[in-house]
């Protein structure tokens, strides 16, 4: 036997001192039947609809079906001590789960509780996993990026603070990696990072926090883990608590990003409560109200503006806006996006990046399909500099996929034609990009400015990675004064444009790759 | 029991308000619990079960036990109840028809469960409290539990008002680990 931390007699003491031992009155039921972590309690007769509900042993679970003479309830965790006729008490509360930037640099599970061995998070304040996204009056429209570090994600489908962008594709196209990337490339702009992993193997999870540690991005990254070992009802609940720990920080005027991955395996949890609470399946057997699952999800992301965030933080912050991203993904099977799952989420969502199995192997990674990926607000909220040096990237790579298809048949094509495919080529070869290594604003743009520009067109198209890293090497130590500028302002200028013409002259000129 | 609540409840409905209609609430009341016993009894349990006999002469076998103390109506009530082979909701029945019964006089049956026996001094200011706090006639029901060991619990249909050691003492353990 061992002596916790805890059981100092001390803390006893105080702990003793502080019990408010006042009698209690609750409405109180019995357990009349469990089965796979469903309890149906006799009573509990003015129990509400998502209330907790406190079982023997410290364990609570959630009313989801009120019928007229039972209430049906999922467990929440293990549900093995409980038995028929056992008591369940309301306790009148919606769950909670701690917020607060205690929370930055832990793994926790969907209630909240630290999983990650480092002890208590000690957070002060606490908030229901369910609420009411804002009101019309309390939103203003994206306009400023979260750069993805991503050339071929922030030149082609730019994404806003407070913009929701579906990440879409069959198993292993990189959907995590992108969604990884992006958190990384966030350090130090002060956007929080959410990583909601649902129903994913321990060990994937274990790897994503170690890549997130490696690249110091834990500092600002809070993980969200309910492994596939989880219950049904934990899996469900955990995207809901991440969203709530994202609005602790939108709330406050502060930015953050959230990342379900994925919203599938929580629609098949959904699936599994649901079809043990004997609701009626519909389409693929999910329950009628699988599209609320996910738009009272994907609704809490937005931006709200400064009136809203000063009501809400009591006048303490003032003029600033918040922000909630939120980068959903969706796992399809075998390319279909017609399934019910993916094409809800594609309706709810302000756009799509497709990821697409055949691309990532002909080793375009990232495997974006440029041509059915679209951000419906992005634009607006695009970084001017990359917008108008890379508006070029996204005509040059549809013509070309136009091109390619027709160029097979076709044996001499003429000047203009061979031009497009050859630019478009070496378009393609520019938008590879290894993982781990976001981009910043100036690099982005020189690698865009040189493509557009016709840079390319003269070298090998297996030499146009070398070609861009030297270039990037090159403006970093010859014209740092340049870069500096385009990463600070992020604007567009005519003097801009000429600084890169005559760097990349003399690049081209005196350089080697 | 949920669901069998759920199939009683027409019946004890009807009966409820036959009886409200005809000004007899006692007597069905009487009458049910009655015949809850009587079918609830070792001897006639295989008859009422027995697959060889029609449900005339389960509901004839069953009137005939308890004759001299129920009257026409119910005679029929019973004859329905078999004729649906509905005969082992009785209990539920019995307890949904009271339910109606104490809600219409407006009283309710609340349970003091205690440690040690009260005294009617005791009682007393928890009778007014909750009579205070439901708006209703209260009907106490006492109840020894020495487990307990102080305070009492007090159950009036769902709400339960728990001020017992007990439940302070494992309070005090969840608190503490």
């Amino acid at each position: 036997m061992q002596l916790s931390p805890t059981e100092i007699s001390e803390l006893i003491k105080k702990r003793i001192e502080s019990f408010q031992g006042k009698p209690e009155a609750r409405t109180e039921g019995t357990v009349v039947a469990i089965t796979d972590g469903i309890v149906r309690v006799h009573g509990l007769a003015d129990v509400m609809s998502g209330e907790m509900i406190e079982f023997p042993g410290n364990t609570f679970g959630i009313a989801l079906n009120l019928e007229r003479d039972s209430v049906g309830a999922v467990v929440l965790g293990d549900y093995k001590h409980i038995s028929e006729g056992n008591t369940a008490k309301c306790t009148g509360r919606i769950l909670e789960v701690p917020v607060g930037s205690e929370l930055l640099g832990r793994v926790v599970d969907s209630l909240g509780k630290p999983i990650d061995g480092k002890g208590e998070i000690g957070c002060k304040e606490f908030t229901p996993i369910e609420k009411i996204a804002p009101g019309v009056i309390e939103r203003q429209s994206v306009s400023q990026p979260v750069q993805t570090g991503l050339k071929s994600i922030d030149s082609m489908v730019p994404i806003g603070r407070g913009q929701r962008e579906l990440i879409i594709g069959d198993r292993q196209t990189g959907k995590t990696a992108l969604a990884i990337d992006t958190i990384i490339n966030q350090k130090g702009t002060g956007i929080k990072c959410i990583y909601v992993a649902v129903g994913q193997k321990a060990s994937s999870v274990a790897n994503v926090v170690r890549k997130l540690e490696e690249h110091g991005a834990m500092e600002h990254t809070i993980v969200v883990a309910s492994n596939a070992s989880e219950s049904a009802a934990m899996q469900y609940i955990a995207p809901y608590s991440g969203c709530s720990m994202g609005e602790y920080f939108r709330d406050r005027g502060e930015d953050a990003l959230i990342i379900y991955d994925d919203l599938t395996k929580q629609a098949w949890a959904y699936r599994q409560v649901s079809l043990l609470l004997r609701r009626p399946p519909g389409r693929e057997a999910y329950p009628g109200d699988v599209f609320y699952l996910h738009s009272r999800l994907l609704e809490r992301a937005s931006r709200v503006n400064a009136e809203y965030v000063e009501e809400f933080t009591k006048g303490k912050v003032k003029g600033k806006t918040g922000s909630l991203t939120a980068l959903p993904v969706i796992e399809t099977q075998a390319g279909d996006v017609s399934a019910f799952v993916p094409t809800n989420v594609i309706s709810i969502t302000d756009g799509q990046i497709f990821l697409e199995t055949d691309l990532f192997n002909a080793g375009l990674r990232p495997a974006i399909n440029a041509g059915l990926s679209v951000s419906r607000v992005g634009g607006a909220a695009q970084t001017k500099l990359i917008k108008k040096l890379g508006g070029g990237v996204r005509l040059a790579l549809a013509q070309y996929r136009e091109l390619a298809a027709f160029s097979q048949f076709a044996s001499d094509l003429d000047e203009q034609t061979r031009k497009q495919l050859e630019r478009g080529e070496r378009v393609m070869e520019l938008m590879k990009q290894p993982q781990y290594s976001p981009l910043t604003i100036a690099e982005m743009a020189v690698s865009l400015y040189a493509a557009n520009e016709g840079y390319l067109d003269e070298i090998e198209v297996n030499k146009v990675g070398a070609f861009e890293s030297a270039l990037h090497s090159y403006m970093k130590s010859e014209r740092s004064d340049l870069m500096d500028k385009m990463n600070a302002e992020g604007d567009y200028a005519e003097e801009i444009e000429q600084e890169l013409k005559k760097a990349l002259d003399d690049f081209v000129a005196n350089q080697t790759w | 029991m949920s669901d069998l609540l759920t199939i009683a409840r027409p019946y004890a409905k009807a009966a409820f308000v036959f009886s409200k209609e005809h000004k007899s609430l006692k007597q069905w009341s009487e009458m049910l619990q009655l015949i809850t016993l009587v079918t609830k009894d070792d001897a006639i349990q295989p008859i009422l079960n027995s697959p060889r006999l029609t449900h005339t002469e389960i509901a004839q076998c069953v009137i005939d036990v308890c004759a001299k103390n129920i009257d026409k109506e119910f005679q029929n009530f019973i004859k329905l109840l078999s004729e649906n082979r509905r005969l082992s909701l009785l209990p539920q029945i019995t307890l949904l028809f009271d339910s109606y019964h104490s809600q219409e006089e407006n009283r309710i049956s609340a349970e003091i469960v205690s440690a040690k026996k009260l005294s009617s001094a005791e009682i007393k200011p928890i009778k007014d409290a909750l009579k205070r706090r439901l708006g209703v006639d209260i009907e106490i029901v006492e109840e020894i539990d020495e487990k307990l060991l102080g305070g009492a619990i007090v159950r009036a249909g769902d709400l339960v008002i728990d001020g017992s050691i007990r439940s302070k003492l494992n309070k005090l353990l969840t608190e503490l680990s």
